[in-house]
């Protein structure tokens, strides 16, 4: 199984041998730039996140499947800079994290990012209120959310229900980048995620100044948690493991990120909303 | 102040002398037909004929705003009434009467005092994002919200705040209001409407094919509503009266539930 780590900077820790550390820009020594591969997504980070790089390795697994190149268990796995799906939890909770130091982080086990067999790992799904758009609205510009799901209806990526209920509903999941997911599955929504983002930024995108440069991040969250809670839907009760998301950070603690700090990942904007997580 | 009664065929019991029935398509003797001017466009449902009043008035007058005497108007639609009290037998979130007891209802049920905006009740229904959801197409709201906000009809917190709240105003075309901010919404609906319409909309059948008039009224439900809290005249609101010719409330024949079919 191939465990990519998207990076958009040096790492300031190393990475366990069997993950990849990946970037859409260049970004140190041990961190392998597919911007020259695929430059159409070099520099995209900016507006879709991770995802710049998520949509490059997608290319890169088909690519290898083309070649005929097997990816053994059929599982993949993502991790995004500091962030990790986990098997069990794990760290000093923090936030919506279980945070752990650099140097702890370097003792922990395979086991604890690559599941055997089949199994599923994605992050804790959180309690938002009033609903999913409401709570996009009190830290982003809904309009962008309206559009974008719409988008993703019409080009049948999703469901008119599934959208209902998840835009009407309370649950998100936070980071729902990360994880680990049958490789078939994941080349599948990253293919559909990037058609919706190619559809929303050449017609009704509309380009936005500082933190909220990473819109199209921020509508992509809440659209790829809804197509994982398809593929929950269809895994078996113990098919799949749920715990909060890892953090390495270098005092044990989560420290949120905003507006006043441009250049962070999509995902370290609190969840303010998110039922007294905090 | 005037009063009208948007029809869409011949009027099968009299109005009182102060309505003025109005249409877009030929609806009979009495029936002031505007579709020489402006024709009805499927999918809009009442929503055609409100556009082209508004069009209407504003041309006869000669001026955007409304002259001395017209500062409120009164809109009915069809069989459906907004009411001073409550009136009729409750059935579903009507009050139902026959035509020859609506004949005998005195004109006070249909004016409120002056100074006073009359509307139908404001329902509950979870959530206005999953309740039209379950009656309607999702993505036709989407669309025509996100357009909302791009035309600046609506501000974009509120609008994500309204649709993740349950305040519904059903049939919220009727009643009475003071004409310029009645006049107002008509004219931002039309505007969604036809950027909606020319862009993204898509054809549909059966009671689907009214998609512009569901997010019309969606949209005109969250306007109202907005409004409440800030005036601060009198308002009256009781479930809207129905006319049936069995004295119940009849589904419409697309056998949609009642609370849904505005």
């Amino acid at each position: 199984m191939r465990y990519f780590s998207v990076a958009y900077r040096p790492l300031e820790w190393p990475l366990p041998d069997y993950m990849e550390a990946v970037s859409t820009r260049p970004a140190g020594a041990g961190v392998t730039d597919l911007s020259p591969a695929y430059p159409q997504l070099a520099g995209r980070d900016g507006v879709i996140g991770e995802y710049a790089t998520l949509f490059a390795v997608r290319r890169l697994l088909e690519e290898a499947r083309e070649r005929g190149e097997s990816s053994g268990s059929g599982m993949v796995g993502v991790s995004h800079y500091r962030r990790f799906a986990v098997t069990r939890p794990t760290g000093t909770r923090s936030y919506l994290y279980g945070a752990v130091t650099p140097a702890d982080f370097t003792r922990l086990p395979r086991d604890l990012f690559v599941p055997g067999g089949s199994t599923v790992v994605f992050p804790t799904p959180v309690p938002v209120a009033p609903t999913v758009l409401g709570q996009y609205a009190r830290h982003h510009h809904p309009r962008d959310l309206l559009h974008f799901m719409a988008i993703a209806i019409d080009l049948g990526v999703v469901s008119d229900a599934r959208v209902t209920e998840w835009l009407a509903g309370q649950v998100m999941v936070p980071a729902a980048s990360i994880g680990v997911y049958p490789e078939e599955w994941w080349v599948r929504t990253m293919t559909d995620l990037e058609r919706v983002v190619d559809a929303f930024e050449s017609t009704v995108a509309i380009p936005r100044e500082g933190y909220q440069s990473r819109m199209v991040a921020f509508c992509l969250e809440r659209l790829n948690g809804l197509l994982l809670s398809g593929l929950v839907e269809t895994c078996p009760q113990d098919g799949y493991l749920a715990h909060p998301a890892l953090l390495v950070s270098p005092d044990g603690v989560y420290h949120p990120s905003g507006e006043s700090q441009p250049g962070t990942p999509a995902q370290d904007r609190p969840l303010a909303a998110a039922g007294g997580r905090r | 102040m005037s009063y009208y009664v948007v029809t869409h065929r011949p009027l099968e019991w009299p109005l009182p002398s102060f309505m003025q029935p109005v249409s877009t398509v030929p609806a009979g003797e009495g029936v002031l037909d505007l579709s020489a001017e402006y024709p009805d466009i499927p999918g809009r449902s009442e929503y055609a004929t409100l556009f082209a009043l508004r069009r209407h008035l504003q041309r006869t007058w000669g001026r955007t705003d409304p002259p001395a005497g017209e500062e409120w108007i009164g809109v009915a639609h069809y069989r459906r009434f907004a009411v001073t009290r409550p009136t009729g037998t409750p059935d579903d979130i009507y009050g139902v009467v026959s035509p020859e007891e609506f004949g005998r209802l005195p004109e006070d049920t249909f004016l409120p005092p002056e100074g006073s905006l009359l509307l139908p009740s404001v329902a509950q229904v979870g959530t206005l994002l999953g309740q039209y959801g379950r009656v309607h197409v999702m993505r036709d709201l989407l669309h025509f919200m996100a357009i909302a906000i791009d035309l600046g009809v609506i501000e974009e917190r509120a609008a994500a705040s309204l649709l993740s709240q349950g305040l519904l105003v059903a049939a919220p075309s009727i009643g009475v209001y003071p004409t310029a901010w009645y006049l107002d919404v008509l004219e931002k609906l039309e505007r969604v409407t036809e950027a909606f319409e020319s862009t993204v909309a898509v054809p549909r059948e059966g009671y689907q094919r009214r998609v512009v008039g569901f997010c019309c009224e969606r949209l005109n439900s969250m306007l109202t509503t907005s409004l409440l809290p800030e005036w601060s005249g009198g308002v009256l609101a009781n479930p809207a009266l129905i006319v049936s010719g069995e004295g119940v409330y009849a589904p419409n024949s697309d056998g949609v539930p009642a609370a849904t079919a505005a």
